[in-house]
């Protein structure tokens, strides 16, 4: 079984870029896309359509943009570490702000890691190899 | 009474004739009263003598005499009393035109009058006396009561602009802390402006970028050589606008951002620099010579790396083509401060230019030569004024330039 990660980030371009260096890495994983915060806290949470888990598996890690629409990443984050159920989740932070007071505020509301989204593609796969092998089971990628 | 008579009306006064009949000015005029009114009593006896008879020779000298005292005080009464004796005696009392009286009752009169007038004369000097006392208090009193208002003015006259005062400090308070909230309200808003600038601008930048990279990586071979090198030069341009968003968004930060002061051992953070610079460092076959020991000083460790980072990148960057870079870091006493020097052998600058670099978007050369923003050394600049120190550089064109900043001189750590 591949992992799971839940990526919830507004921008369509960003989210094809972590899908591209992702693949480019080489990192065998089902990579899922949700566009606002809203919908993030819906898909773990499984409700509605995404109560079929079978279709949509609960992600082995979240990576979390922090600005979003209708529920910010800060609000996604204080939800999920409220739930018991998934305190253990992580919740990897990729946000183009590098500003202290965002690494303090995430950080205090219990996020595992925090990276600043880097230009260059390059510097993605390396972050998002980083990412996967600090807090993905090793053995489940290939 | 006499408190009464300090304190009351003058219609209860005691002695109010007193009050009324004042001893005259002038010594002369006294005397020359008492004399006219001895001169008015002799006309008036002499006039109704044949009525009053011999027994009341003194009836109009008496009271002359008094009011002589009255008028002209002790001296002129007393001569008024004795002149009017020698001419009462003298004139009209049997034996007339004789000074020795003619009988016991004559002598009797005689002395009645004399001893009656002294007594008089006595009781209105005494009187005197004591009107001018009171009158001395009376001032005293009036003096105090006009100075005793006077200070009450002036207390409601300071009281008054005290009240004034404050009003004026109240308001202005307000119109500080109004003023103050605006402020607040447009660095908030500005704060804003740079947050999302930062999120916001910065997504298009790296999708262009990351898109181009890949147009460029994977699919290079689909591209003429002309598409190839638009490609490279989009790329390059998405870099360098990236490099500017972020560079301003840091020294706009820095105007605002919290610092926290402390005491930095600079050595282990200016050889953490080092190290990560090492790979520049490699490439350019630099010699950087890190000589210690460098002195703690007072600042903000995030600022400080900042400020390091720049200066030694861009001693890296700024040599002849070809050149390896020669770079020495040492640090000066200067009083309560410490002077970080950076000295490189690059090209250096020109005279004219060396107050400039410190300004935003300065830049002595074109982008290809030597590529950057303009803005490292305004960050340098602001981050350590932010701190309370100075910067500057000497520098000669062909040999080089020595940078340093100056910070508070921390106590040993």
């Amino acid at each position: 079984m591949r992992p799971v990660i839940l990526h919830a980030d507004d921008d369509a371009n960003d989210r094809l870029l972590v899908q591209i260096a992702c693949a480019r890495a080489g990192l065998s994983c089902n990579l899922r896309a949700v566009a606002d915060g809203e919908e993030a806290i819906s898909y773990v949470n499984g409700d509605g359509a995404y109560g079929d888990r079978a279709q949509h598996p609960f992600p082995d890690l979240l990576l979390l943009d922090l600005k979003l629409p209708r529920k910010s990443g800060f609000e996604v984050l204080e939800w999920i570490r409220s739930n018991s159920e998934m305190r253990n989740l992580p919740v990897i932070i990729l946000s183009s702000s590098s500003h202290e007071k965002d690494v303090m505020e995430a950080r205090e509301l219990g996020a595992t890691d925090f990276f600043t989204k880097p230009v260059s593609i390059r510097q993605l796969q390396e972050v998002m190899k980083e990412i996967c092998h600090k807090w993905l089971n090793p053995g489940v990628l290939q | 009474m006499l408190l009464c008579g300090l304190t009351g009306d003058p219609g209860h006064r005691p002695f109010f004739v007193m009050q009324m009949v004042r001893k005259l000015p002038s010594e002369t005029a006294r005397y020359a009263v008492a004399s006219a009114l001895v001169l008015v009593a002799f006309a008036i006896h002499y006039s109704f003598r044949s009525i009053l008879g011999d027994h009341l020779v003194f009836l109009a000298f008496l009271p002359a005499a008094l009011l002589a005292a009255l008028f002209g005080g002790l001296a002129p009464g007393l001569m008024a009393l004795i002149v009017g004796f020698v001419l009462g005696d003298f004139f009209f009392l049997p034996p007339r035109f004789e000074f020795v009286p003619r009988g016991p009752p004559e002598f009797a009169s005689l002395m009645i009058y004399f001893v009656t007038g002294l007594l008089g004369v006595a009781i209105i000097e005494r009187l005197q006396l004591v009107r001018e006392r009171l009158d001395i208090s009376e001032s005293h009193k009036l003096e105090l009561e006009g100075e005793v208002r006077e200070r009450q003015r002036i207390e409601d006259a300071l009281r008054h602009s005290e009240h004034g005062l404050r009003l004026a400090q109240e308001e202005l308070e307000h119109r500080v802390a109004e003023r103050t909230a605006s402020l607040k309200e447009s660095l908030t808003a500005l704060q804003n402006v740079l947050y999302h600038v930062a999120h916001d601008l910065r997504a298009p930048i790296r999708a262009m970028h990351g898109l181009t990279e890949l147009l460029l990586e994977d699919h290079s071979s689909h591209l003429d050589p002309m598409a190839n090198d638009y490609a490279q030069r989009i790329q390059d341009s998405c870099r360098k606008m990236d490099d500017l968003t972020s560079d301003l968004l840091e020294y706009g930060r820095l105007g605002y951002e919290k610092l926290s002061l402390t005491s930095v051992n600079l050595a282990p953070v200016i050889e953490r620099i080092l190290a990560g610079l090492a790979g520049e460092v490699k490439s350019r076959s630099a010699q950087i010579r890190l000589n210690k020991p460098i002195p703690p000083v007072v600042c903000d460790i995030g600022i400080v790396e900042r400020v390091m980072m720049n200066f030694l990148t861009n001693a890296l960057k700024f040599v002849d083509k070809g050149g390896s870079p020669k770079i020495e870091i040492w640090a000066d006493t200067m009083g309560d401060n410490v002077r970080v020097n950076i000295r490189d052998q690059g090209i250096g600058i020109a005279p004219e230019y060396q107050d400039k670099i410190f300004g935003v978007f300065e830049r002595l050369h074109d982008d290809e030569t030597f590529p950057g923003t303009g803005i490292g050394l305004a960050i340098v600049k602001r981050g350590v004024e932010r701190m309370g120190g100075r910067v500057g550089v000497e520098s000669q064109v062909g040999s080089g330039s020595r940078f340093w900043f100056e910070l508070r001189r921390a106590p040993s750590l």
